[in-house]
């Protein structure tokens, strides 16, 4: 949790380079691979209790 | 046969089988608490859809689209926090909530406040706060509901507030949290089938996924990135309040936290609730993009996910996800209905005028508060009074304010005090209106904030100072709070 709170505020204010289908690599990590991350943190707390 | 016989048949259908439901649970609660909570007698996933689809208003399903179609991936991170809430909800009061409900046999949030301040004033403010922002809710909520009548099937306002408001009181007056569960089950699938089938074709038709980015950059430059239509201080404070003021600004969903009867099923219904929200929300993002490409003229954010549906896809689909709209809005409204009944018999009449009622007597009091409240708000909804629409607008920040850190430090601070509590509930929701009101003398609107700053940031912050200052300063709860709190 604490990763995704002071992680993901610091990188919305970071500059970006460009990446992969004409968006920068911010919004490939906060959004797209956020959601990935929250669904997998949440199984992993479910299955292991960490 | 004509769009909206079509739309009719489909909407008519998906009706019968809510009301269906509420009838089907009718008999099912045998005690009011049973009623209000169904106790041990909901799975995980029906717990986990029915937290998500509460959680999900029918703003946050169709104008979140319309608002991220403007505003771009700056809106985006808030989905993203607001998909991880039930996660949060879980580590930050999840387990310890449930326990000590259990052990209280509590019906709702209030009665946890009430226990845990040892005081009834605390219990009391909690009901007060929480009834001022929900009666404006429900009537927001039937008025939304009914316009999607309006708009979709040419019903005149009215006709619409009595059929969609009548079949949402009727079944949750009838089946308590039973019925508004499972309907909230299938509602909130019916919700991700919706977008799971406009999100992929809106995405083609922009071009697929990498040429509709290149266009949309094109036609809102600024909206490609974080920053670039929105201070950052906007987006990080909406992104950490969608996640953390969850707790706070969305009882009716937390309190799905003292159905479970142990740790697993509840662990088990967040992460199925994160599952259903995170792909509701992406699939918002990639529509809200897209439809920023195929309509960049259209005036009314609100209108884009009905004007897409209608440009894309054939009528019986379009009726489905017009049904998931109306889902999204039902499962909002039952739950806050249930939970405004659950304050009225349980905080108001049980405990505070202190009656004393059986099982039998407490369940049709139960039905019937339930009910009336339903009835009132379809009142005030026929022609709703300009102030209510801004309690609504400010109701999240408000609860989010005065609840989350009493809340927070009221199950993991065994120092917190009654004094502390409720200076913390009281002060946190002054400085939010406060705040509003400062953003609203400033630039005329509630939508612009001083410094891009959330209220429901500045509230929960004045609210935790409050709590631990003023506990620091008052005497130590009593040793039974130690015992039922904090005894583990």
């Amino acid at each position: 949790m604490a990763i995704f709170v002071f992680g993901g505020s610091l990188a919305l204010v970071v500059d970006w380079p460009p990446g992969p289908a004409n968006l920068d690599w911010g919004v490939w990590v906060v959004v797209y691979f956020g959601y990935v991350f929250v669904v997998a943190a949440s199984i992993f707390h479910v299955k292991t209790g960490r | 046969v004509s769009v909206t016989s079509v739309y009719l048949a489909v909407l008519g259908l998906y009706f019968l089988a809510m009301a269906g439901l509420g009838v089907w649970f009718n008999r099912r609660a045998r005690s009011r608490s049973e009623f209000f909570i169904a106790r041990g007698k909901l799975g995980p996933a029906t717990i986990g859809l029915s937290f998500s689809a509460t959680q999900i208003s029918g703003s946050s399903y169709m104008g979140a689209v319309g608002t991220e179609k403007l505003l771009g991936y700056g809106f985006s991170p808030a989905g993203v926090s607001s998909a991880a809430a039930p996660w949060f909800s879980y580590i930050l009061l999840g387990d310890r909530l449930r326990r000590v409900g259990g052990k209280l046999g509590s019906v709702t949030l209030a009665d946890i406040f009430a226990a845990r301040y040892y005081s009834k004033a605390a219990g009391l403010v909690v009901t007060l706060i929480m009834l001022v922002a929900f009666v404006p809710m429900i009537a927001a909520q039937l008025k939304a509901g009914a316009n999607v009548f309006e708009v979709i099937v040419g019903l005149p306002y009215w006709m619409g507030l009595v059929v969609f408001g009548g079949i949402v009181i009727f079944y949750t007056s009838l089946g308590g949290m039973y019925a508004v569960a499972w309907t909230d089950f299938v509602q909130g699938i019916v919700m991700i089938a919706g977008f799971a089938v406009l999100a992929p074709v809106a995405v083609t038709a922009a071009g697929g996924f990498s040429g509709m980015h290149l266009q949309y950059a094109q036609l809102n430059p600024g909206a490609i990135s974080f920053l670039g239509k929105l201070p950052a201080l906007w987006v990080v404070s909406d992104f950490v309040v969608w996640g953390f003021c969850q707790i706070g600004g969305s009882p009716a969903a937390v309190t799905r936290f003292l159905i479970p009867e142990d740790d697993r099923t509840l662990k088990r219904a967040m992460a199925y609730s994160v599952v259903c929200q995170s792909f509701i929300y992406v699939c918002a993002t990639l529509i809200a993009i897209a439809s920023g490409v195929l309509l960049p003229d259209l005036g009314q954010p609100d209108l884009t996910v009905p004007t897409l549906v209608s440009r894309l896809l054939p009528p019986v689909v379009g009726a489905v996800i017009m049904a998931a709209a109306l889902a999204a809005i039902m499962s909002t409204l039952s739950s806050i209905l249930l939970l405004s009944g659950s304050l009225m018999v349980e905080n108001v009449y049980v405990k505070f005028l202190g009656k004393n009622v059986g099982d039998q007597q407490g369940l049709r009091i139960a039905r019937r508060a339930t009910f009336v409240i339903g009835a009132a708000a379809l009142l005030v909804a026929i022609r709703p009074p300009a102030a209510i629409f801004w309690i609504v607008t400010v109701a999240f920040s408000l609860m989010a304010s005065a609840f989350t850190f009493p809340f927070l430090l009221g199950l993991w601070w065994p120092r917190a005090t009654k004094e502390g509590g409720i200076a913390g509930m009281l002060g946190g929701a002054a400085a939010c209106v406060l705040w509003y009101v400062l953003g609203y003398l400033r630039y005329g609107t509630l939508e612009d904030w001083i410094g891009g700053i959330w209220p429901a940031l500045v509230g929960p912050l004045v609210s935790l100072l409050l709590v631990v200052a003023v506990s620091k300063l008052t005497a130590p709860p009593p040793s039974e709070v130690e015992a039922t709190f904090f005894s583990d």
